[in-house]
């Protein structure tokens, strides 16, 4: 099984197609929502996908341009891009009481499959990777020493243990579909997330916030794959651990306020470009 | 959060456990399902893995955790085989009941102004998710659509309004959320189409933050709420909550 970078995102562009298909009803929907009194414009701009944001992946003030890779691709203007209806819950009920209809062959649906398992692999063992630094288990260092509470480093222990427990499974999901398991970290995020965010984690807020938007990050990824693999079996899987991403960006922000005011700031997981891990960092079925 | 040390290795020996559980059938269970659904028909594939999950008392791969099937499929949904419709209109009660529920806890009178102002913007959310759902259905076809689920407002609501303190009250909206995230985990192992699972699964991660926010302010042991896999332990069962 093999697929290049340009075909898998040609899969991914179908999916974004089939997700903007669903808009109208979607906005429908939304009507009624934003009707009610007191919703800020931008949670509406959001919701609706227009984009009220650059096309940026932004994780721990570093910043990534992610969504440009597809116009790299061809075809498709900036405002067709994969991402910009990642907030729709783009539905068709009109197609319930039938097998879903996946625009892309079987073949096809498989390779995304695979190269998406592989992806959530690597995102999940960058992870690890992460809380190996922050709890000091890593060649890789914190620019200086960060005093912090024992209510951290016990959330950083166990959260790398849920990571490594998620691409553990994953690796055995990859061998199930037919594929090798994939074993590294993203190399595109360490790269380009990661390494340029290190020299400003020198606080114990600094380093929260950082992990608080890896998860974040984590979580969008696995809503959007969800809205992109196969087979109902797989995306209750992956969703199996989107949702315990999104638990453990919760109880960071827990840790950033804890009023909790601002731990679960919109109606709907934001899938949309700029929240989740950018197309460059997909990883080859 | 705190965890103390000795839970927090009991934690993480507990996760180590399931994923080293968990490679010796997850190849077999997984393989199982997803090759037998490729290309296929999907309805079928459903109704099949279902019945044969329950009659045959298989053990299910969650993630990496092992668990017999009986603890994760409520009764309702093995038996029979509803149709995405039928999960999104079952969605839709639950999430009105649990717009009910909040606003009972809201004028409970037992709550502070900060408690308050997670349940008004958790009952705002829980609204938008009716909200879509509703439009998803379409013109309502049965006299109980876009309803609030009764049952489910019968087994919560009595308990918020007998809750003694604020403690009380936010227990019974968490576990309200946990049911709901549970619910949508079992959902999207049922949903057939794709592109309704891609809206449950923007729902999913919204409840489950819900329950963490809850939990951290009932201070609540870590372990109860950060588990390393979600699971569809304690879903509702559209049999006990059926849309009437």
């Amino acid at each position: 099984m093999d697929l290049n970078r340009d075909e898998l995102r040609r899969h991914l562009r179908d999916a974004e197609r089939e997700q903007r298909e669903a808009l109208p009803a979607w906005r429908d929907a939304l009507h009624r929502i934003f009707e009610r009194p007191g919703t800020p414009t931008a949670v509406k701009a959001d919701a609706l996908g227009v984009p009220n944001r650059r096309q940026l992946l932004r994780v721990g003030g570093a910043t990534v341009a992610g969504a440009a890779v597809l116009a790299s691709c061809g075809g498709g203007s900036t405002e067709t891009r994969a991402g910009e209806s990642g907030t729709t819950m783009a539905v068709d009920m009109g197609a319930s009481t039938t097998a879903s209809t996946p625009t892309t062959s079987a073949e096809e649906g498989r390779t995304t499959d695979v190269s998406l398992t592989k992806t959530a692999t690597s995102l999940e063992l960058l992870a690890v990777q992460i809380y190996d630094v922050v709890l000091g288990r890593s060649s890789t260092k914190l620019p200086q020493d960060v005093r912090f509470d024992q209510g951290v480093v016990d959330a950083a222990t166990l959260f790398r243990a849920h990571h490594q427990a998620h691409a553990q499974a994953l690796q055995a999901l990859t061998t199930t579909l037919g594929s090798e398991p994939y074993d590294k970290p993203n190399a595109y995020l360490f790269d380009n997330v990661v390494k340029k965010a290190l020299p400003s984690l020198t606080s114990q807020d600094a380093v929260v916030r950082f992990a608080y938007d890896v998860e974040n990050l984590a979580a969008s990824t696995y809503g959007y794959a969800a809205g992109v693999l196969s087979t109902p079996k797989l995306r209750q899987s992956l969703m199996g651990i989107g949702g315990v991403e999104a638990r453990h960006a919760a109880a960071l922000s827990m840790v950033i306020d804890a009023t909790g005011n601002g731990a679960v700031p919109r109606s709907f997981l934001d899938t949309s470009g700029p929240a989740r891990m950018p197309d460059d960092a997909l990883v080859k079925a | 959060m705190h965890i103390e040390p000795e839970r927090l290795r009991e934690l993480t020996d507990e996760v180590d456990q399931l994923h080293h559980e968990s490679m010796r059938t997850v190849q077999d269970n997984l393989a199982d399902v997803h090759f037998g659904e490729r290309g296929g028909d999907l309805r079928r594939a459903r109704r099949r893995f279902l019945k044969r999950s329950v009659v045959g008392g298989a053990v299910l791969t969650v993630g990496s955790t092992v668990l017999p099937v009986s603890r994760l499929v409520p009764a309702a949904w093995a038996q029979a085989t509803p149709s995405d419709k039928d999960i999104v209109a079952f969605a839709q009660s639950v999430e009105l009941a649990a717009v009910k529920a909040y606003g009972a806890a809201a004028s409970s009178g037992k709550l502070s102004q900060g408690a308050l102002d997670v349940v008004r913007t958790f009952a705002g959310h829980h609204q938008d998710h009716a909200d879509a759902f509703g439009a998803l259905l379409g013109t309502p076809d049965a006299p109980a659509a876009g309803k609030a689920n009764q049952k489910v407002l019968a087994t919560f609501t009595p308990k918020i309004q007998a809750a003694t303190d604020e403690a009380a009250v936010l227990e019974v909206a968490y576990t309200v959320e946990e049911a709901a995230a549970a619910t949508y985990y079992f959902a999207l192992g049922a949903l057939s189409d794709q592109k309704t699972a891609s809206g449950a699964a923007t729902i999913l991660p919204v409840e489950s933050q819900h329950a963490v926010v809850l939990a951290t302010i009932l201070k609540k042991p870590a372990s109860d709420y950060l588990a390393a896999f979600q699971t569809g332990t304690n879903a509702l069962n559209p049999d006990d909550y059926p849309v009437r």
